[in-house]
């Protein structure tokens, strides 16, 4: 009778819609009020350099919640800064900078992927094997990344100078797209696509909607989260690569508010951190309406206050659009 | 819908209210200030004047900002965001130096005239300005502690973080200068790190108290230390018992001034200093020189020390302390 | 009392009937207590309930039946004053009242619900004088409990029905209670107020005969105190053991009522669903082919021991007990979920050890759990992906991307093979009634082409149309040569649908029966003899 209607598709589409329109708004919004350096060459290039740190993070915050089971993963930022300060320690002693700077950069973001998938890995285990909650597993390993990173750099950053090929990978622009934000969308699109297409992706959102149904279907709880919970470090330790690109610099405490801000992205693209849905083009364009917003902000000499208050605001209009209540309105169970 | 319709007018409003400085006159030239962290009294005062310097000044529009975070990662976004506008100087208090060495070179190659202040350890400046030489700071807090504890017991200090330049270099010229003239005091857990929060400094000084009950002498490090050690000392009840100096606001360390909980504080006038900043960003701007022996306008900084810095910029260098304790904290208001 | 009419659709009556009907000019004390008159409800512009007219009168017992999805819900939440109608009016006494929760209750309409809506953390009598308190309040029950009233309340309640009084019982929390007894606390609550009306629904789904025949004395004590007692029950059977009269809807309308008595099981079902249905014996094929399981003293330590039996291909076997006797664990343990630690299995003649649900699914046997809402179905995702949901790996491309084309194939054709009604197969499964969600998770297992299934309580809150779709489902399975296990507590869907039942107790095999040759009563017998 009545049980017929689209209900989910109506959800899906709306969150879509609001971000896309948000994004469309805050542009408008900023050309009008800060001008049209907004939207010039630089500007878009500077802001999208600053969108693959925070995006990757937020990407693995979103697989985590999607996962169930309470999943988060709070080690983002401690996995990304000690996988650039280990391979800043380490990969000077084999190849040196100056003579081959191609191979540094390779072997640079080689190591840095290591780190990422063993620190993964480790909170993969935690929580699949140990039967730890996801949110104390992570914190757990996020204050322990850290505390490896400032042992092990004595507290200070490490320079690491001027490298041309990782310089060029964080700020050089290619038929005017920045290049590590090329490879941030194309992972972005990768994980997307296997989210929705691949088996994996198939039973990780259903794991998310209902574990124990999952289990009784046969699907392997643990192996599904130790996979998650390894790309979201690998995300991490990628975010890491990029943040030492272009700052030619890494430090342990580099970026402490991203942990927070990658679980605003996460919430605000609609990820349920009960589990069972959120899809990733949301994410990027919540990503993308949050960087936009505070670059704004930051053209018009507004404190960042009052960025954290619109990036509230924002959330809160997103969620009051999200919001359904329309299974009873609309089912009234009979 | 409704709520994306009320969503554009806040964000038109908030930003129409706040754009009072950005209209530009034709030709002005515009100097921003990138402070620490947004909303610290500290900066507040520094506010003043940067304002007051706009206010005086033909030809030129000044104004501050700062993350609300005390993360390298918000303050290196800040001033990409910056370059990104356009602005013609920008007068920087890095959080921590080197992680904004490659952000301000791309400011300079931009061709923004780039000052920094407590950053005498920066390649990718033009000028750093220091209110004073460090290490006679460090010396000063230092022989001012080693009076009141009768130059013997032991002592610790406390910094903003590792990575601030400035409290490091006067923590560390402050253990030298004990070392080197006050053979009976011992220096035990140097340089606790208080993240520029009060709290932070008023647990950790708990926590040595509580480990070191000989402790006869603490130097603050960041403006708020002292208000959280001194609140630690009042509890303890060790008004009197323990000598307490540092740097501070004088109107947020009055009440332990006052209590004799904090015995006195040396500072610098931020005011002082933020007007110094951006005549110093506006003379870069017009090409002035700057040469030895100076005079800048302002009490303390009348004859400029000019030396080179660490990499093509100069460090200049004025004598601008003041102490302030409860016989003459009246005289100075904020 | 309107003479019972018989209009199948649409009711006649002019629905635009304006709502301020004048209310009888006096209420007599021989008029019906309870009066519904032309009421409408519709939902997001769909009708749940159409022209309603419905008469309670005091000390009567009334069934309200009907498919899942007819409108008996709706039609309670109205009475009790959760919904208000869109157009038609309630009277109660003989005068027109507007409905509220609380103003239901001091009217004397108290409601047991399925869920039984008991605060677990609180006492027994806490629970049992709850609506007498929540009414005696007014609704401000934080400030005015009055405790000495609540203990007499509760214990006067608990006596009625048959609960015991003591201190210590009235102290326990809801929440350590069995689900039987948690289902008489409810009750308790019921009548613990004075009621005029008592509105039940699913009463007895936990219950055991005994139990159920000691509710229905109590029943007949109410009906004798002058209060009228409203059934809505799936269980024809006991419908017309505990008799008085009936009420059938379909589709939002009512189609039919009557005396109980006056009316065949197969005649109420007809009326419910529109179609006739054989209720007597759906398994009419031989049985026996070639042995297909074999369990040779299997045991999980707690739950079972020793138990052993065989299956063979195109065959029904039923296994029940009470809720203590294993039956449900060896289900479990047959599928992987509680993996057996002792005795072994063997499937078409290879022995198999089942630790984990994917090695049942791999050895070819299909599941369907016994509670489909949290062990079956992912909820809020389409239908299509329950169905395929175990079978994921096989519709990928050779690029690893899982075929959609294939996926939406397969979907479709289960869904028409198990005549599963959905509008959209994309829609969420959670909106599908629970007779095709049932026949969506009996689809899932066959999606991995099982040589036995396993069903767990397959129509447990599945209404009469559907019951009969799921039966001859089973019955097909067998006759393409699966082999069947029915795990069940329903004896009339065991006796109807097996070749032999088994009868556990205490974790043990206590008999088998064949199920030709047994009757309810033996088996009830069966079940519940001590050792």
């Amino acid at each position: 009778m009545l049980k017929g209607l689209l209900v989910g598709n109506v959800v899906v589409d709306r969150q879509l819609n609001f971000l896309v329109s948000v994004n469309v708004l805050v542009l408008v919004a900023a050309v009008a009020i800060a001008g049209t350096s907004f939207v010039n060459v630089y500007n878009l290039q500077s802001m999208a350099v600053q969108i693959p740190e925070l995006g990757l993070l937020g990407i693995g915050v979103a697989l985590a919640m999607i996962a169930g089971n309470g999943g988060i993963d709070l080690s983002g930022i401690a996995v990304a800064n000690l996988s650039g300060i280990v391979a800043a320690l380490l990969v000077p002693m084999w190849v040196s900078a100056d003579d081959s700077p191609l191979i540094f950069a390779f072997v640079f973001g080689g190591v840095c992927l290591c780190i990422g998938i063993v620190c993964g890995l480790i909170n993969g285990l935690l929580i699949s094997r140990a039967g730890l909650t996801p949110i104390i597993a992570t914190l757990g390993t996020s204050m322990a990344y850290s505390g490896i990173s400032v042992v092990v750099s004595n507290g200070s950053g490490i320079r690491l100078g001027y490298i041309e090929p990782l310089d060029d990978f964080g700020h050089m622009a290619v038929l005017g797209v920045p290049i590590c934000f090329a490879l941030f969308i194309a992972i972005a699109a990768a994980i997307g696509v296997a989210l929705r297409f691949t088996p994996f992706g198939v039973r990780l959102y259903l794991l998310g909607s209902n574990a124990k149904a999952a289990r009784y279907a046969g699907f392997s709880q643990s192996g599904l989260q130790l996979v998650t919970y390894t790309i979201s470090g690998i995300l991490a330790s990628i975010a890491g690569l990029i943040i030492a690109a272009r700052i030619s610099s890494v430090k342990w405490d580099y970026g402490t508010s991203y942990v927070l801000i990658a679980i605003l992205i996460a919430v605000m693209a609609g990820v349920r951190p009960s589990g069972g849905y959120g899809r990733i083009v949301c994410v990027v364009l919540s990503t993308t309406a949050l960087q936009m917003l505070s670059s704004m902000f930051n053209f018009l000499d507004i404190s960042n206050f009052f960025r954290d208050f619109a990036w509230g605001l924002l959330l809160l209009a997103f969620l009051q659009i999200s919001r359904i209540d329309l299974r009873s309105r609309l089912f009234g169970k009979s | 819908m409704a709520t994306m319709k009320k969503l554009a007018v806040c964000a038109l409003l908030l930003g129409s209210v706040f754009t009072i400085g950005t209209a530009l006159a034709a030709g002005n030239k515009t100097i921003v200030t990138v402070v620490k962290l947004a909303g610290e009294t500290w900066f507040t005062r520094m506010d003043q004047g940067v304002k007051d310097y706009g206010v005086k000044t033909a030809g030129v529009t000044t104004s501050e900002i700062g993350p609300g975070k005390a993360d390298a990662a918000q303050q290196e976004r800040l001033i990409e965001d910056l370059i990104a506008r356009g602005v013609d100087a920008i007068a920087v208090v890095p959080f921590d130096p080197p992680m904004l060495e490659g952000v301000l070179k791309r400011a300079m190659d931009r061709g923004i005239k780039v000052m920094t202040h407590e950053a005498n350890n920066l390649k990718n400046t033009q000028v750093d300005m220091e209110a004073f030489d460090n290490a006679a700071f460090g010396a000063h807090f230092n022989d001012q502690l080693a009076d009141c504890m009768g130059k013997s017991g032991t002592w610790t200090s406390f910094v903003g973080s590792l990575g601030s330049l400035t409290h490091v270099q006067w923590a560390d010229a402050s253990a030298a200068n004990a070392a080197k003239k006050y053979p009976d005091m011992k220096l035990v857990s140097a340089k606790n790190e208080s993240f520029n929060d009060a709290n932070t400094a008023y647990n950790k000084a708990k926590e040595l108290l509580k480990k070191f009950p000989d402790l006869k002498g603490i130097e603050g490090g960041s403006a708020v230390d002292v208000i959280g050690i001194g609140r630690a000392v009042e509890e303890a009840g060790l008004v009197g018992k323990i000598c307490v100096y540092g740097i501070g606001m004088p109107n947020d360390t009055s009440r332990y001034l006052k209590s004799g909980a904090v015995n006195g504080i040396s500072l610098w006038d931020p005011k002082d200093a933020g007007f110094v900043m951006n005549k110093i960003a506006h003379m870069l701007v017009d090409g002035t020189e700057f040469k030895e022996g100076m005079d800048l306008g302002v009490p303390g900084y009348n004859n400029m020390h000019v030396k080179q810095g660490p990499g093509k910029g100069i460090i200049v260098t004025g004598q601008a302390w003041i102490d302030v304790n409860k016989d003459n904290l009246d005289k100075y208001n904020f | 009392m309107e003479p019972g009419y018989r209009a199948i659709g649409m009711n006649s009556q002019n629905p635009s009937r304006s709502e301020t009907v004048k209310a009888e000019p006096e209420a007599t004390a021989t008029g019906p207590f309870l009066e519904l008159r032309g009421i409408h409800k519709r939902f997001a512009g769909v009708y749940a309930l159409r022209g309603i007219d419905l008469t309670i009168e005091a000390g009567e017992i009334y069934h309200l039946m009907g498919e899942n999805g007819c409108g008996k819900s709706t039609l309670i939440k109205i009475i009790s004053g959760a919904l208000s109608p869109d157009e038609g009016s309630i009277l109660i006494g003989g005068r027109e009242v507007v409905l509220s929760p609380i103003g239901a209750l001091s009217a004397g309409v108290e409601t047991v619900y399925q869920d039984l809506s008991l605060l677990p953390n609180l006492s027994v009598a806490e629970n049992t004088a709850l609506s007498q308190q929540l009414v005696e309040s007014e609704g401000r029950l934080a400030r005015r409990i009055d405790r000495a009233r609540l203990m007499d309340t509760a214990v006067k309640a608990l006596a009625a029905v048959g609960l015991p009084t003591d201190a210590r019982f009235c102290a326990t929390a809801v929440e350590e209670l069995p689900i039987a007894t948690r289902q008489l606390v409810a009750i308790a609550r019921a009548i613990a107020t004075d009621a005029k009306l008592v509105i039940m629904d699913e009463p007895t789904s936990a219950l055991t005969r005994r139990e159920v025949e000691n509710l229905i004395g109590v029943v007949d004590r109410l009906r004798a105190g002058g209060v009228a007692v409203l059934f809505v029950s799936h269980k024809l059977d006991e419908s017309k053991s505990i008799g008085g009269r009936f009420i059938v809807m379909r589709d939002g309308a009512k189609v039919m009522e009557g005396n109980i008595a006056d009316h065949s099981k197969s005649e109420l079902s007809y009326w419910m669903t529109g179609k006739t249905l054989d209720v007597a014996r759906y398994r009419h094929a031989a049985h026996g082919g070639e042995p297909l399981l074999e369990v040779n003293r299997l045991g999980r330590t707690g739950a079972f021991k020793d138990v052993s039996f065989a299956l063979a291909r195109g065959e029904i076997i039923g296994i029940t007990g009470l809720l203590d006797s294993g039956r449900n664990e060896l289900a479990r343990a047959l599928v992987g979920v509680n993996p057996a630690d002792s005795g072994t299995i063997q499937l078409a003649g290879r022995p198999i050890t089942l630790r984990r649900p994917i090695d049942a699914i791999d050895a070819g046997i299909g599941y369907v759990p016994e509670d489909r809402l949290s062990e079956g179905l992912f909820l809020e995702k389409p239908v299509r992906s329950n169905i395929v949901a175990e079978v994921l790996g096989q519709l990928v491309d050779r690029f690893g991307k899982i075929d959609v084309g294939r996926s939406r194939t397969l979907a479709t054709k289960i869904a028409a093979d198990l005549q599963i009604v959905a509008a959209n197969l994309d829609n969420p499964v959670q909106s599908l009634s629970g007779g095709n969600q049932q026949r969506v998770l009996i689809g899932r297992g066959l999606t991995i082409d099982p040589k036995l299934f396993v069903l767990h309580g397959p129509t447990v809150g599945v209404d009469v149309g559907s019951k009969d779709t799921i039966f001859r489902i089973i019955q097909k399975l067998a006759g393409d040569g699966m082999g069947v296990i029915l795990v069940s507590d329903d004896m009339p869907e065991l006796l109807q649908n097996c070749d032999r039942i088994i009868v556990m107790r205490k974790g043990m095999i206590a008999e088998t029966f064949e199920a030709e040759n047994v009757d309810e009563d033996t088996l009830y017998h069966s079940l519940l003899l001590e050792r």
